[in-house]
């Protein structure tokens, strides 16, 4: 029974990255359970194992008890996988003028793409055409394979995306805020995976504190860890390091470092130290186009 | 699956922050409040009981369905809405509902003051003929004013959306009302009813097709 643990290889005969847990060492796909929050995997069970895993709990820690199992669309065998976010072409203007022209990139699985550039570049544009919350001019935009123009929510079901504002309601406490965008992705979002997401973000005593009541830096924190919580295979971030303080910029650090081969990440950011830390490589937005940067 | 959690989120909204259900009820208030000083029981003058009992409930349903995903725009959680695995409609069809809650109990609350300060003959028919009524001018406010919640000058655009695709409503409802409390022929009332019905699910299909555009992102 292969005993696996979340990871990516990349062959480089065939240009493709595979996920090894999702098949065994014979090539029978194999059913991971994989735990809902954020950088927080566990072991591959193998197909024989996975009724008996939907009963049992696997871990004794109150995080990985709450553990679901992936979702079907997860579950999916992937064997060759496309980029998990590929732009053709985009084009995009604002009257007259170019935000974007012809803007085509990669971002492999496991993969962190830095975007850098001055104010009005067009990052902000860029991520939200590939959150699918812009519409683009023209262009094909596809996520983990799925083209988002055509099929829009099942492309939005692979990704997680913070825009820059830190979306928040002020009626619902930090608590209903993390339930309600799980379940909104279809997480299985029990008391303890929302504590152990608070716990993470640094906001368990602020759990039922209503959005109003936080601090700017704290609004941050729990956007930031209601992005995480879905455990996307695309990660979109619009300035993640704003408004935090030096804890809470080193938090994020370290959940981007984590993430790292293991999904992957598109941060826009005006940190080029902090962030080309993390990156494995950053591209540069101005005067409407995007080019690799040394 | 979605639809719940998106309607779950509305609703909590709302039940904390009331802020729809204070908003409608304090125009109906002060409707009430000028009204006072120019008229007293209405129980024989079914025009001006049409007009006390159909300008409140106009304007406060258009008010509260007009300001839903206006604050969605505001607090940019609009973004937010658009990103999720869901379908846009399920946002629309949600806050419609809430809506209608809410139109439903500042309905509720003109009803009870225009029979107590105008004295205004409330029949069983006259609550379902306004209730049907409602479900139309909710349906279009609420598509309406997602549309202008994401333009510039949403208060102007507002009216200018709502009141052409309104005026069929208004116009059967209203006659359909002075019929209803000139007491002349409570037989009449029914074919009034259904064709509000009807307009109820036009505007309801339409609505349905239109979210997904009216959400979509610029």
């Amino acid at each position: 029974m292969p005993q696996l643990r979340t990871g990516l290889n990349h062959s480089r005969e065939t240009g493709c990255t595979i996920r090894p847990n999702r098949l065994d060492v014979r090539g029978k796909f194999v059913t991971i359970r994989k735990h809902a929050y954020e950088g927080a995997m566990v072991d591959g069970i193998s197909e024989d194992e996975s009724h008996d895993a939907q009963t049992r709990p696997l871990h004794s820690h109150p995080r990985e008890r709450t553990a679901p199992l992936l979702s079907p669309l997860e579950r999916r065998p992937l064997v060759a996988s496309v980029p998990a976010l590929r732009l053709v072409g985009i084009r995009k203007r604002f009257g007259p003028r170019w935000i974007l022209r012809d803007v085509s990139l990669d971002v492999g699985e496991g993969e962190c793409v830095a975007l850098l550039g001055p104010n009005g570049a067009g990052k902000t544009t860029l991520l939200r055409i590939a959150a699918t919350v812009s519409r683009p001019d023209g262009g094909n935009i596809e996520v983990c394979g799925v083209d988002a123009r055509k099929h829009p929510e099942r492309a939005r079901s692979f990704l997680s995306f913070l825009p820059q504002t830190a979306p928040l309601y002020a009626e619902l406490t930090a608590r209903e805020h993390l339930g309600w965008w799980g379940r909104m992705h279809d997480v299985a979002v029990g008391k303890d995976l929302v504590d152990a997401a608070l716990v993470d973000a640094g906001l368990l005593k602020h759990a039922r504190s209503r959005a109003t009541a936080l601090s700017r830096g704290q609004r941050q924190r729990l956007s930031l860890a209601m992005a995480f919580l879905p455990s996307p295979r695309l990660l979109l971030l619009d300035e993640p390091f704003a408004a935090l303080d030096v804890e809470g910029r080193a938090w994020v650090e370290q959940r981007l470092m984590a993430r790292r081969g293991l999904g992957a990440t598109l941060v826009a950011s005006h940190e080029p130290e902090t962030i080309m830390r993390i990156a494995h490589r950053a591209l540069r937005v101005a005067d409407a186009r995007v080019e690799a940067m040394a | 699956m979605s639809f719940r959690h998106a309607l779950w989120k509305d609703a909590r909204r709302e039940m904390r922050g009331k802020e729809g259900v204070q908003a409608g009820l304090v125009l109906v208030g002060l409707f009430f409040v000028v009204f006072l000083f120019a008229h007293g029981d209405l129980s024989r003058e079914p025009a001006a009981a049409a007009v006390v009992l159909w300008v409140p409930i106009v304007f406060a349903a258009a008010a509260v369905a007009g300001r839903g995903f206006a604050a969605e725009a505001d607090r940019g959680t609009l973004d937010l809405l658009r990103s999720a695995p869901a379908p846009l409609v399920v946002h629309g069809v949600s806050r419609t509902l809430i809506d209608l809650a809410i139109g439903a109990i500042v309905m509720a609350g003109t009803v009870v003051l225009a029979r107590f300060l105008f004295n205004v003959p409330v029949s069983v028919p006259l609550l379902v003929l306004l209730l049907v009524a409602l479900v139309g001018i909710i349906v279009v406010g609420s598509i309406a004013g997602a549309l202008a919640s994401q333009a510039r000058a949403r208060e102007l655009l507002l009216p200018i959306l709502m009141v052409p695709l309104l005026a069929p409503l208004l116009l059967g409802g209203v006659r359909a009302t002075l019929v209803l409390l000139d007491d002349r022929g409570s037989q009449s009332w029914g074919p009034a009813v259904m064709v509000l019905v009807g307009y109820d699910l036009v505007m309801a299909g339409l609505a349905w097709l239109l979210w997904p555009i009216v959400l979509e992102g610029d």
